[in-house]
């Protein structure tokens, strides 16, 4: 049977371990007593609308109530409290989110992990192209500069935009950012495709280098086979990606056969590899997320920054566990 | 008394037709008023659009007398419909209409002068200002982005297109949702005309602004509420006959029926969006918006309509009923005008529905759109057709579409599930209203009239 974080183990965690910097990294210490959090204080039990003065007494509340999970949410005109909730406060401004989780992936998923908690270096690649995707886009095309990419704790990955243009934005406005950033819709049955952008062409010509890219490294020679390649072309398509640093989306349009649907490619790879992102997270302003620092109790792994230069090194396996620390 | 006081704002080089343009010394009497506000009444009841262009044949003091009367007509609706949210929805959408029908037809330079006046000249730039701004060179050549070339609408000389502009992509949301245009640095680069439907958008936010800050200059005079008060009932009769056109008064409903469940008369774009919701469990912003908004004006009543979406939603999973009203609520709530700007909202007409949220037609590939006509008729008749008897409706329906005129093949389609034609069809409860009328679910309203 799988091992739960218990509350002896918080305790051990809250007190000793737990380190603040990677909350204060994502939210800054402005406005902190502002700020609403949100816990899951047992099974069942979420409590919401709570604002702590300073920062020891958020601590000091984590060890008394020893939470299961941590969430931390918008800045309001004043501290939301039990009595003064957030539907009655003025909505100040809120970090702009983006999620991406590995469940979202289960029906391309080419490995056995599935449910809760499993996660392999194969479908973790997923989360990584994602984040890759993510982190130039939101810079290049949009001009954020302020990103932090955060490990879940579980199978997924948190970006955090930090500008301050990216915190005042009103819901219609990061709808329309994760509609732009969104080509597949309703991932986990129908996985509707859309049109590989014509008139948006950043986004376009990252799909033809990144995120194909991605897709010809991760895909067989039968795989392309059943795309319409011949085997020959196959074996040559693969090797070229392989030897080929810096891969452009003009390469793209070259590899592809003459006889082969161009459009029948562009659509397995944008299904096999385009980011996934959960769109109520990045559009709800007042949306509760995952402490950065805290534990994830169903798998007793930290929720941790990853370092933005680094993303395609980091694995999910190198991040302790609860018990590990403790 | 001049009733432009405090109303328009100081800026000569923004054209004489752009009426959120300040102009002094609209000094009219006030026995004119009424005759003023009619006359543009009844140009907008008649869904009339002109221009205010000056000819060469008119004198300079007649052409400025021309753009006080449309300015004074203009400015005393905003008075009168100011303590009336139905009436201001009115007319923000008849003043939006016209500008939009304005701007197309204005001149290249005064288009940005409207432009930055609306959106700040921060947020809208040319592109050598943005290559300027950015430190760049050469941006539409490096993304192989050519000047489209313009095009002449020679019965009217309109100039319809005019060049790439950049815009910051905070103001224009629809356009990058939708990715319509490049998007670099956080400026949406794209011909003009993309941005027809934010820039429409925003003149219609910023003039409902000016009306709701008119609230209190009005409640405090009297005096002026009284000479307001000829105006606004012309306004009301028109107003309703115009909401009778489009959908329903509130007697027109028979009490005890729940119209808002019939989703098989629903039209093709709000059947849609319900199955949506009901597979996803959640709607984009927009889409919750025209649904809502649709359903609110088929009579359904907050509670039912709180009821509805925590049903459907399964982004809240955990909550309660009561957890979900107090902390979702809010943006239902919205939708009835008792939250955020109070605005009692109505839904969305066909023109708005094809720029800004989803229009099946306006929104899908012809495949889609038949499979979906071709799903509606058998939800109405409950069983599989012979579908062959369709095929030249079902071809109309997919060539409109694929032309870009959402509007007609959605009288088709009308006219292939109710089997029966429509004369004119511009928003989305007009279709409900033909199809329960068709049902004899109208009944009490056919005898009134008869």
């Amino acid at each position: 049977m799988e091992k739960t974080v218990n509350k002896e183990d918080l305790k051990k965690f809250y007190e000793t371990i737990f380190d603040l910097k990677p909350l204060i990294k994502a939210i800054g210490l402005t406005d902190f007593e502002r700020r609403e959090f949100g816990f899951l204080l047992s099974e069942g039990v979420f409590s919401r609308n709570l604002s702590f003065k300073t920062l020891s007494d958020f601590k000091n509340f984590l060890i008394e109530k020893l939470p299961l999970q941590q969430f931390v949410g918008a800045v309001y005109d004043q501290g939301p409290t039990f009595l003064n909730p957030i539907q009655k406060l003025n909505w100040s401004y809120r970090e702009l989110i983006f999620d991406v989780d590995l469940d979202s992936y289960d029906a391309v998923r080419r490995c056995d992990c599935r449910g809760s908690k499993q996660v392999c270096e194969d479908c973790w690649s997923l989360a990584q192209d994602a984040a890759l995707f993510l982190d130039e886009t939101l810079r290049t095309d949009f001009g954020f500069e302020d990103l932090i990419f955060v490990f879940s704790g579980r199978r997924g990955i948190h970006c955090w935009v930090r500008d301050s243009v990216a915190k005042e934005l009103d819901s219609e406005q990061r709808s329309a950012i994760v509609s732009y950033l969104t080509m597949i819709t309703d991932e986990k049955r129908s996985q509707k495709l859309e049109e590989i952008p014509k008139y948006a062409k950043t986004l376009r010509e990252r799909v033809f280098q990144k995120i194909a890219k991605s897709f010809f490294l991760n895909v067989s020679k039968e795989d392309l086979t059943l795309l319409g390649f011949r085997p020959e072309d196959a074996e040559k398509v693969i090797d070229f990606i392989e030897s080929k640093e810096n891969f452009s989306p003009e390469d793209y349009y070259r590899i592809i056969p003459a006889h082969v649907d161009p459009k029948r490619i562009s659509m397995a790879i944008v299904l096999g590899r385009y980011p996934r992102l959960d769109k109520p997270v990045t559009s709800d302003v007042r949306r509760l997320l995952r402490i950065p620092g805290s534990v994830h109790s169903a798998t007793g792994k930290i929720c941790t920054i990853i370092d933005s230069h680094k993303l395609e090194k980091f694995s999910p396996e190198d991040v302790p566990k609860v018990w590990d620390l403790i | 008394m001049d009733v432009t006081r405090d109303s328009f704002e100081e800026m000569d080089s923004l054209p004489d037709w752009f009426l959120l343009k300040r102009v002094s010394g609209l000094d009219f009497d006030p026995d004119d008023w009424a005759g003023l506000a009619t006359e543009r009444i009844g140009r907008f009841s008649r869904r009339e659009r002109w221009l205010l262009r000056r000819s060469s044949a008119v004198f300079e003091d007649e052409w400025l007398l021309l753009v006080k009367m449309e300015f004074a007509g203009h400015v005393l609706l905003r008075l009168a419909v100011s303590e009336d949210e139905r009436l201001a929805s009115w007319l923000v959408e008849n003043e939006g209409d016209l500008f939009e029908y304005r701007f197309r037809a204005a001149l290249n330079k005064d288009k940005l002068e409207v432009m930055r006046f609306l959106f700040g000249k921060d947020k809208m730039l040319a592109i050598k200002d943005l290559e300027k701004v950015l430190g760049e060179e050469n941006i539409l050549k490096r993304f192989g982005l050519h000047t489209p070339s313009r095009v002449r609408h020679f019965r009217s000389g309109i100039e319809e297109s005019s060049g790439y502009v950049a815009m910051h992509f905070t103001d224009v949301p629809d356009v990058i949702g939708s990715k319509r245009a490049l998007l670099y640095k956080g400026w949406a680069i794209a011909p003009l005309f993309v941005f027809f439907g934010s820039i429409k958008r925003k003149f219609e936010a910023l003039l409902r602004e000016k009306i709701k800050r008119l609230q209190d200059r009005v409640a405090g005079e009297p005096a002026l509420q009284e000479k307001l008060k000829v105006i606004r009932d012309k306004l009301r009769k028109i107003a309703k006959k115009y909401s009778s056109d489009f959908g329903f008064e509130p007697g027109e409903i028979p009490s005890g029926t729940s119209l808002f469940n019939r989703i098989d008369l629903m039209p093709p774009c709000m059947q849609e969006l319900t199955m949506i919701l009901s597979k996803k469990g959640h709607l984009e912003h927009g889409e919750r918006f025209q649904l809502g908004l649709f359903l609110k004006r088929l009579g359904m009543s907050l509670e039912d309509q709180l009821r509805f979406w925590y049903d459907q939603a399964v982004d809240n999973i955990g909550l309660t009923y009561e957890e979900f009203t107090r902390k979702i609520g809010y943006v239902i709530r919205h939708l009835y005008g008792l939250e955020g700007s109070k605005i009692d909202y109505s839904p969305p007409k066909c023109k708005t529905i094809a720029e800004s949220y989803f229009c099946t037609f306006a929104h899908k590939d012809p495949e889609e759109v038949e499979k979906t006509v071709l799903n509606m008729i058998k939800l109405r008749s409950g069983e599989e057709k012979n579908l062959k008897k369709y095929e030249n409706f079902i071809a109309k329906i997919k060539s409109d579409t694929v032309s870009g005129k959402p509007t007609l093949a959605c009288k088709t389609a009308f006219n292939l599930v109710l089997e029966k034609p429509l004369k004119h069809l511009s928003h989305p409860l007009q279709w409900f209203y033909q199809a329960a009328k068709k049902e004899g679910l109208l009944k009490e309203k056919n005898n009134k009239e008869k």
